[in-house]
This record gives C-alpha cells, sequence and structure tokens, in this order.
C-alpha cells in the first residue's frame, strides 16, 4: 500500500505533465468548436453554435473526412500486410547481423526528408519516370500509363512508402514477445510454419498488429505532402481541408473538423485495445 | 503404438562445441528411458534432437527401424512436455489440449471427446473452458500432459518437466508420469538433472556428460555398480576411497582401508575396482572398533544429520546419522570410529 | 524566388495540421498579451514580409545608405493567418513593416492593425510608376494603405514545339488537352485565370476577376468543376519544384503558373515559352503596409525612410537579377547604369523592360482577400471533391 502510494506520488507529474501537453489542447479544440467567428476582434468569441458542424456537412467536407480515413486505412492495412512478412524474416530467418542490415534497409530511406521521399515517386511514377520506360521497353504498353501518377494508386504507393517503418517496428516488438517454445509447442503437436504462423504467432502479436495499423493509419490520416505531391487533381485530406479553411481564418470549422478526427482516433484506441489488447505491448516480459 | 528408439554415431556440434558427442542408443518400445546430466552435458539438445527440433551433425535417428534423421518435428510420431510447458497463451485449456488434433483434422465430435478424455486422464475433467492463466502450477502441467498425451504418440518426450515445481507436486507429477506410462504404454523419454526422478521412474536411463553417456543401465546398475567416479558422484555417492589392497576371490569382494578389512558379496564382477563408493546412510559411528575418524563438519539435514568424517590418511567420508542419535555427541572435533554396515560398499568399476 | 513562398507556406503550413489548430493559434493569442518592450529607437526595422522580398546579407547596403538596420522575417505567405496575426495576434507587437501579397489591404486598415503612409514622406515616391501607384488595393477611404514593393504578371507555361504558339487561357480547358494541363492548388491564382477567359473569350456576365460576386464565382467553379469531372487536369500543383516537375518531365503541355518555370524548363533544353494571352495576365503585387504598432512606438518616419530605401534602386537592381521580380519605379536601372561594377545594367533593364512590358496590356490583379473570400474556399472544397 505505502508502495503503491509512493509510485502514483513519483508518476504523478509525468501525468500532469501529459495530461497538460495533450489533453488540454484537445480540450481547448473541443471547447473552441463551439464557439463562433468574431469579425470585430478578428478571433472567436464564447458561444454555444453548431454552425462549424453544421459547415461540415457542406462543400462535400464530410466526403473529405471519410475518404481520408478510407485511404488511411488501406494504407495501414497495405503496410501490415507488407510489414508483417518483412517483420517474419527479421525476427526468425536473419542472423543477428542480418537483422540489423534489414532493419537498417528499412528505416534508412528514412533519415531523408519526407518532402524528398513523395517527390522521388513522381520521378519514377511519371510519364516519363523509370516505371513507363520499363513498361514501354518490355513492350508491355505502347503509351505512358497516365494513372500510375496523380491517382490514389499513386497516393496509396507514397503513403505506404512513407509509414511503412512504423508497422515494422511494432511488429518486431511483438514478434520478440512471443516465447519460441510456443512454435516449438505448435510445432511438435503437427503444425507447419504458415498453420503456426495463423494459429500461434498472429493472435499472439495482435497488439503489435494493431500498434502498427495505429501508427500507420494517424500518420496517414494526417498527410498531406503524400496527397498533393501524388494524389490526383486538387485532390484532398483532412490536413489539406484543415489548412485550406485556415486560411480564409474561418476558425471554428477548423476546430470542428480536429475535434472530429480527434473522437474518431481516440474511439479507434478504444476499440482497438478492447479487441485487440496493445497496451499488452507495453507491458513488461514475464 | 509404442516405438522403439535407435541412434546410430549421433552427434551435434555448435561451432567447435559438442554439445552431443557421438551416441550410439537403443530404446525399446514402451520403456522408460531417463537421460540424467547436469546442464550442459547434452542431454536437451539429444532430445531436441529425438523430437525434431534440432538436426544432428552426423549419425542417424531411427524410429522402429526408419530413418527419421531428416523429418521434422510436426511429422514425428511424438509429442513433447516443454520445460516451461509452452501453453498457448491466448487459448483454452481445451483448445491447448485439442490444437494438435484440430491440426490433424478429423471429425470435431470424435475430438471433442478425446480432449474430454485426456483431461479425465490428468484429472482435469471440467477445466475445459478455463483460461491458462487461471490455472495453477501443477494444473498447468497437467494440461500440458494432457496436450501432448491425447495425440496418442509413439514417444512422448518429457523435458525437464518437473523443474520448478514445489516438492510435494513433484513427488504427485512424478507418480503420475508413473501412471501414464503403465496406461498409455508409449516409450517415455525424460530429461532430467534430479537423480531421485531419474531412479524411481526409469526403467533405464544414461548419465550424460560432455555429450557423451559415462554409464546406460537400469536404475540398480546405476546406483549399486556404477561405472565410474563421474557417475558415482552424480547418484550421489560423495565419499569415494581407494582402498590399501582390493582383489576378488571367490564371487567376494575383499578390500583394506585405513588397515581394516571390509568384504562383500560382487556376483558378476570380473575384476576387482580400484575405487569404492561408501554409500552415507550404512555408515555408523563407535567408540572403537572402526576406521578411526576425526568429525571435520556437521549439518543438520532435517531427518538426519549429515557429518563430514576424516580418516587418518586425509580422506574423506560422508556419514548420515538419523536425527534420533544423540546429537550432542557430534561435535567438530570428535573423535570416533566409523563402522561400515552391510552394502556400504560399491565398487566404482574405473 | 516566387517558388519559395508558395512552397513554404503550402507544405508548412498543411504539415502543421493541428498544431496550427491548438497550439498555433494559442500562442498567437496568449503572446498578444505581453506586447514587445519598445526597441531601441533609431534606424532599426523588422520587415515581416513574402519570401522572395529577402535579399540576405544585401540588406546591409541600407545600414550603410540609410543608417537602417533591417532584420528580415518569412511570414509565410497565407494571407489568412498572416491578417489574423496582424489584427488579433502578435505580428503588430513584434514587426514594423509587412511585405504582403495584394489584396488585404482594406481589411487589415479597416480592423486598424495598419496606418496610411505619407508618400509626402518618401522621397523617391516620384520615381515610382503611376500605373502601380493606382494598383485598386492601395488606397483605402482615400489614404494610401500600401505601396508597391514588387510586381509581375502571371500567365501560361506551354510546350511551344508541341502546341505552337499559346495565346489564350483556352488551351487549359480545350478538350484536345485533356489530361495534359494543369493549375494550380490554390483559388487565390486558378480562380482569376479562370474568371479572365470566361469574361474575355466566353463573354460570361464577369465583372472583376480579382473579386467575383457570389453568382460569378459560381458560374467559374462550375466550370471549372465540369472539366476537372472530365478529367482535364492532371493535377493541381503546389510550390516551385512541382511545378517545375510537371513541365521538366513532361507530365503537361500546358499550365497556368509562374514565370520562373519557363526558365527552368529551357535550362533543361525543353521547347517551352509564356504565354502572351489576349485574355491578359494576372498582375500580382507585393505592397509595403505600414503597421499601427510601429507608429505607436515612434517608427512611423523610420518606416518611411526604410520605403525611400526599396524605391532607392538598389533592392530593386538586385532584386530583378534574384527573383526576376521589379520594383516598379525607375530608380533600378538607373542604380546599375551609375553602379556597373556591382550589377550589369543591361540584365536589369532587360528585365524590367520585360515586367513594365506584361504590363502595358491588360491587366487583372490577383487578389488574396476577395470580399467573398471564405465562399472561395467553400467552392475551392466543392471542386477538390468534383
Amino acid at each position: 500500500m505505502f508502495l503503491l502510494r509512493r509510485g502514483l506520488a513519483l508518476a504523478g507529474p509525468s501525468f500532469l505533465l501529459i495530461a497538460a501537453l495533450g489533453f488540454v489542447p484537445l480540450g481547448v479544440i473541443l471547447v473552441w468548436s463551439f464557439w463562433s467567428w468574431d469579425p470585430a476582434s478578428y478571433w472567436i468569441k464564447p458561444d454555444l453554435s453548431l454552425a462549424a458542424y453544421a459547415a461540415i456537412g457542406e462543400a462535400g467536407r464530410w466526403s473529405v473526412l471519410v475518404s481520408s480515413f478510407a485511404k488511411a486505412f488501406l494504407a495501414a492495412v497495405l503496410c501490415l500486410v507488407i510489414a508483417y512478412p518483412a517483420a517474419l524474416a527479421i525476427h526468425f530467418v536473419a542472423r543477428p547481423k542480418w537483422a540489423l542490415v534489414l532493419m537498417a534497409a528499412f528505416t534508412v530511406p528514412f533519415f531523408t526528408s519526407y518532402l524528398i521521399r513523395a517527390f522521388s515517386w513522381r520521378l519514377v511514377l511519371g510519364r516519363t519516370g523509370l516505371f513507363n520506360t520499363w513498361l514501354m521497353a518490355l513492350g508491355i504498353t505502347d503509351e505512358p500509363l497516365d494513372w500510375l501518377l496523380f491517382s490514389d494508386f499513386a497516393l496509396m504507393v507514397g503513403l505506404v512508402a512513407s509509414y511503412l517503418p512504423f508497422a515494422v517496428f511494432p511488429l518486431l516488438l511483438s514478434l520478440r514477445r512471443v516465447e519460441p517454445n510456443l512454435l516449438a509447442a505448435s510445432q511438435d503437436l503437427g503444425a507447419g510454419f504458415v498453420r503456426t504462423l495463423f494459429t500461434v504467432i498472429i493472435p499472439l502479436t495482435k497488439p503489435g498488429i494493431f500498434a502498427g495499423f495505429l501508427f500507420v493509419f494517424v500518420m496517414a490520416a494526417g498527410s498531406s505532402t503524400e496527397v498533393q505531391m501524388l494524389g490526383g487533381a486538387g485532390a484532398s485530406m483532412i490536413s489539406i481541408m484543415i489548412a485550406d479553411v485556415m486560411r480564409v481564418v474561418n476558425f471554428p470549422l477548423a476546430f470542428a473538423i480536429s475535434a472530429i478526427v480527434l473522437v474518431v482516433l481516440f474511439l479507434l484506441v478504444l476499440v482497438g485495445n478492447a479487441i485487440f489488447g496493445f497496451t499488452r505491448l507495453f507491458e513488461d516480459f514475464k | 503404438m509404442a516405438i522403439s528408439i535407435s541412434l546410430d554415431n549421433v552427434a551435434r556440434a555448435f561451432g567447435t562445441v559438442k554439445a552431443v558427442d557421438g551416441i550410439d542408443l537403443q530404446i525399446c518400445a514402451g520403456e522408460f528411458f531417463t537421460l540424467l546430466g547436469s546442464s550442459g552435458s547434452g542431454k536437451s539438445t539429444l532430445l531436441k534432437i529425438l523430437g525434431g527440433f534440432e538436426k544432428p551433425s552426423s549419425g542417424s535417428v531411427k524410429f522402429d527401424g526408419a530413418d527419421v534423421t531428416g523429418v521434422p518435428a510436426n511429422r514425428r510420431p511424438c509429442n513433447t512436455v516443454f520445460q516451461d510447458l509452452a501453453l498457448f497463451p491466448h487459448m483454452t485449456v481445451a483448445e491447448n489440449v485439442g490444437y494438435g488434433l484440430r491440426v490433424r483434422g478429423g471429425n470435431r465430435n470424435d475430438r471433442v471427446k478425446r480432449v474430454n478424455d485426456a483431461l479425465s486422464l490428468v484429472d482435469l475433467k471440467g477445466y475445459g473452458e478455463r483460461t491458462i492463466a487461471a490455472l495453477s502450477g501443477g494444473q498447468r502441467q497437467r494440461v500440458a500432459l494432457a496436450r501432448a498425451l491425447v495425440m496418442e504418440p509413439g514417444i512422448l518426450l518429457l523435458d525437464e518437466p518437473l523443474t520448478g515445481l514445489d516438492e510435494r507436486l513433484r513427488q504427485q507429477m512424478r507418480d503420475e508420469f508413473g501412471r501414464l506410462h503403465r496406461k498409455t504404454g508409449a516409450t517415455f523419454i525424460l530429461v532430467t538433472h534430479n537423480q531421485d526422478e531419474a531412479l524411481t521412474l526409469s526403467d533405464r536411463l544414461a548419465v550424460m556428460h560432455n555429450g557423451r553417456f559415462e554409464q546406460v543401465g537400469t536404475p540398480d546398475d546405476v546406483l549399486n555398480r556404477p561405472a565410474n567416479e563421474f557417475v558415482a558422484r552424480f547418484v550421489g555417492l560423495e565419499s569415494i576411497v581407494t582402498p590399501e589392497a582390493v582383489r576378488l576371490e571367490d564371487k567376494t569382494c575383499h578390500a583394506t582401508i585405513s588397515g581394516k578389512h571390509f568384504s562383500f558379496a560382487a556376483p558378476g564382477m570380473t575384476a576387482a575396482p580400484r575405487k569404492l563408493a561408501i554409500r552415507p546412510d550404512r555408515v555408523t559411528l563407535s567408540e572403537d572398533g572402526g576406521i578411526p575418524v576425526t568429525v571435520a563438519r556437521h549439518h543438520f539435514r532435517g531427518r538426519h544429520h549429515e557429518l563430514v568424517l576424516v580418516t587418518g590418511d586425509g580422506t574423506t567420508i560422508t556419514a548420515e546419522v538419523p536425527s534420533d542419535r544423540s546429537p550432542q555427541s557430534l561435535g567438530i572435533g570428535m573423535v570416533a570410529t566409523a563402522e561400515l554396515q552391510d552394502g556400504a560398499l560399491i565398487p566404482v568399476m574405473t | 524566388m516566387k517558388y519559395q513562398r508558395q512552397y513554404l507556406s503550402s507544405n508548412l503550413s498543411r504539415r502543421s495540421l493541428l498544431r496550427y489548430g491548438a497550439g498555433g493559434v494559442a500562442a498567437l493569442s496568449a503572446s498578444s498579451l505581453f506586447p514587445r518592450l519598445a526597441r531601441a529607437a533609431g534606424g532599426d526595422i523588422a520587415f515581416w514580409g513574402t519570401g522572395t522580398l529577402d535579399i540576405g546579407d544585401l540588406w546591409a547596403q541600407a545600414a550603410t545608405d540609410a543608417g537602417l538596420n533591417v532584420t528580415f522575417t518569412d511570414n509565410g505567405n497565407d494571407p489568412g493567418p498572416i491578417v489574423a496575426r496582424l489584427v488579433a495576434g502578435n505580428a503588430n507587437a513584434i514587426y514594423d513593416v509587412s511585405g504582403l501579397q495584394g489584396g488585404a489591404e482594406k481589411e487589415l486598415a479597416a480592423q486598424g492593425a495598419i496606418v496610411p503612409w505619407d508618400t509626402s514622406k518618401i522621397a523617391n515616391w516620384g520615381k515610382v510608376w503611376q500605373w502601380a501607384k493606382d494598383i485598386p488595393f492601395l488606397t483605402y477611404e482615400g489614404q494610401t494603405v500600401g505601396i508597391p514593393c514588387v510586381v509581375n504578371a502571371d500567365s501560361i507555361i506551354y510546350r511551344k514545339d508541341k502546341l505552337g504558339t499559346v495565346d489564350s487561357y483556352g488551351v487549359i480547358f480545350d478538350p484536345k488537352m485533356k489530361g495534359r494541363v494543369a493549375m494550380e492548388d490554390a483559388w487565390i491564382n486558378s480562380a482569376i485565370f479562370t474568371a479572365m477567359y470566361l469574361k474575355n473569350s466566353e463573354n460570361a456576365p464577369i465583372n472583376e476577376p480579382g473579386n467575383l460576386t457570389e453568382d460569378e464565382l459560381g458560374l467559374v467553379m462550375e466550370f471549372l468543376m465540369k472539366h476537372k469531372r472530365d478529367g482535364q487536369f492532371r493535377t493541381f500543383w503546389n510550390g516551385w519544384e512541382q511545378g517545375v516537375q510537371l513541365v521538366a518531365d513532361e507530365e503537361v503541355d500546358a499550365m497556368t503558373g509562374w514565370e520562373p518555370i519557363v526558365l527552368e524548363g529551357q535550362k533543361r533544353g525543353l521547347d517551352v515559352a509564356y504565354a502572351a494571352p489576349v485574355e491578359g495576365y494576372e498582375g500580382w503585387g507585393n505592397n509595403l503596409l505600414l503597421h499601427k504598432g510601429a507608429v505607436d512606438r515612434g517608427l512611423g518616419d523610420v518606416a518611411h525612410e526604410f520605403a525611400n530605401w526599396i524605391y532607392g534602386g538598389f533592392y530593386g537592381a538586385h532584386l530583378s537579377q534574384t527573383r526576376g521580380y521589379v520594383v516598379p519605379c525607375d530608380a533600378n536601372v538607373e542604380y546599375a547604369t551609375a553602379n556597373p561594377g556591382d550589377i550589369d545594367p543591361a540584365a536589369v533593364e532587360a528585365t524590367v523592360n520585360h515586367v513594365r512590358d506584361k504590363f502595358a496590356g491588360k491587366v487583372y490583379w490577383q487578389n488574396t482577400r476577395p470580399d467573398n473570400f471564405q465562399l472561395y474556399e467553400e467552392w475551392w472544397q466543392k471542386l477538390r471533391n468534383a
């Protein structure tokens, strides 16, 4: 009891700090999203107005929210599909030295600026880019494929390439927590690797899967560079919409959009934790 | 059902370290065979080779005469109870036990029945829906057993299964293994570092050291005719003396220790042993008449006192004196004589 | 160059998503509670301008010429947040003079964030070209609230080898060009270009392309949306690098945009040209605004000296060569002619004449702050989703 109280006392300040850094701005956004624009002070004034939320229903803003989440979801799933075999390879196949090299291979490209990374895909996927050059050289197409760039396809390529490591590392972390003997036990009971993968490894790495999903989802939902550089004409994303709105100083609308995003993410974390127990990822090794 | 095992010159090296160094072994179908050794002796590696989790660097493994050296674990007719049990934490007791059957496929109702039978066999009837986390250590042990036994393996591999259990549970599970062995009739291979387990359960055992077998035999062989000093010490015979004279005559061994003459029946012995081990529980102290000794150390061991006695030439003899015998007179420095009762002397061949 | 301002603004602001939403605005209102302590009087000027106005180390010349210590800070070039910071935030407390894309002067003056210039205190005012003084945004209630700093005029970059000579924005909307044209991802530029085309070539009832009424805006944006749905646009571009890449890698054959992109394309060996459209150019001016805070701090006269130095020739001559933009006055060429050791007079004259020639024809002024500016954003959102 004493130790518990002592522990709480020690953790107290950091809880307060986290609350101050995290929850206060969230609360402020939530409150301000109900205020209204005051032309006189050029700021917002206390109010209980739903106008900002009503505005989300107009001009297709709602569809931007939905499609942003849908794109982020797809990007997160694609990242997991690619990251999982990669993490398996690093964890099971590679010797320690090679594992390091493989992890570096996943990480080093991310030392470059995200701007340059996204931009370089334009050079690869464009009409005169690497891909189209190959396709035409191989005689697969006569004309450059326009849809390779400035399309949802290009956007997905950019998002997946940008945020892949954020899926790999939680998976590696959770794979390390799977006792090797469990895999031996599964094999002992007759299961081959694929069977073991689906009945033992994947269920036991669910926390890592969800953490990886969440990281990529949040970052992809908040992305703008990839959308602007690779997406179709005027392609939108939540952050682009917020920037557009801020440009015309419609603060309450920006706050309302942010508030909805936060609520969605908050629910996602809650639901995800209930289903996947991803906080277990942070528990001690037994 | 039960499967016989034949190892031919099996070796496994990790780099320059030879964990298993040229083992030849025949195990009969239905035998309870124990690999006894301390950690690093190679016994676990040998078990993994039997289970298919390790490939031998050389040599071959045969089950019922068929070479299985290259057959992976999931296709071998043997199952393992792992040291840390390796129960699947995300499955219920029934799911754990039924895992292998599900992998194997087949009728669902049949599977359910067999899982229930297996749980009954290990006294866990009705525990099927519990989670692993909700079980006690002994119960988990039984789940691990049931999970392996439900597969009706020809060979059951037990990798230090009793390590980490408290003494009472250990005794209980030990009896359980004996019962299950009789009931299933499978070949049981137990790996342990605990001599009591090895001696009480096994039909035969192998004492392993540095990747090799020091001795293979029945518990009686190992206990009463240890092949060498290492084996003798491993089974608890700490007092080993070199007699001044020893000879074999008429199936009786005659030896002189500290000027005293002893003899004991040695049927089947072909040569006189170089050394003799002294069983501590057959040593008694007397005022005179035995080997003159001084008490060097004294440990109270609960049911008995353990006395380290030093003879005139510096040889140490360990004696176990029952607790109810005059503790006051057992002081360090006390001079007495040690008498060797029947069966105290055990020949150590090399 | 011009690219910098757009590039930084679009990427920085959009990246910062929630930071802008909460932290940024919170900081902005909080810091306004702590007005800056008055700076040492004399020749210090804090110049808050679009990145392209910066001349870096060359500001030291202002100290030599006029004892002015100029500290330049990039304002990010996003009109909304800039206006907000000047009116409700701390910008007035920190900076003395703004250099801002034209259009928001009226709003800033009405809010009292900026105060009128006294052009009689600017000795070089007489050298400023009259048409630049006549830029419509510069006066509010009869007073001069903005004075022109640099100007240029934009139109269409196009592949001459493929399209021949282009002289109309019609090329952007030509169905034959489907998928091979682009516009900028900003209503500030793309709405006015479209309005200019519709007004002049399709006789649409549009009065002022830079300040569309609700109906006019609907007309313009519906037109854009229709073409977007038809797949007319390869993409909408953001910033210098993207603009150059679209041309250099032959993603598009024509796009509305900035003249320096043409030069970059030519450098890469492409036969690209800048159109002189019959519908006219989109003129844009970056204007100097005098902060009320500066006058409160007693820096009004210093600010006027600073403006005078801008028109002194050194600044304009150098800016013309580093950015290709022109300070609309005679002093640039005068300075270069007098100081051939510092800068090539012929080059300065060529740039100045080129820009002045563009303004000789029809020009519509870019307006960062049309009356219906929030409606523009709403329509742009619809366009994004079309």
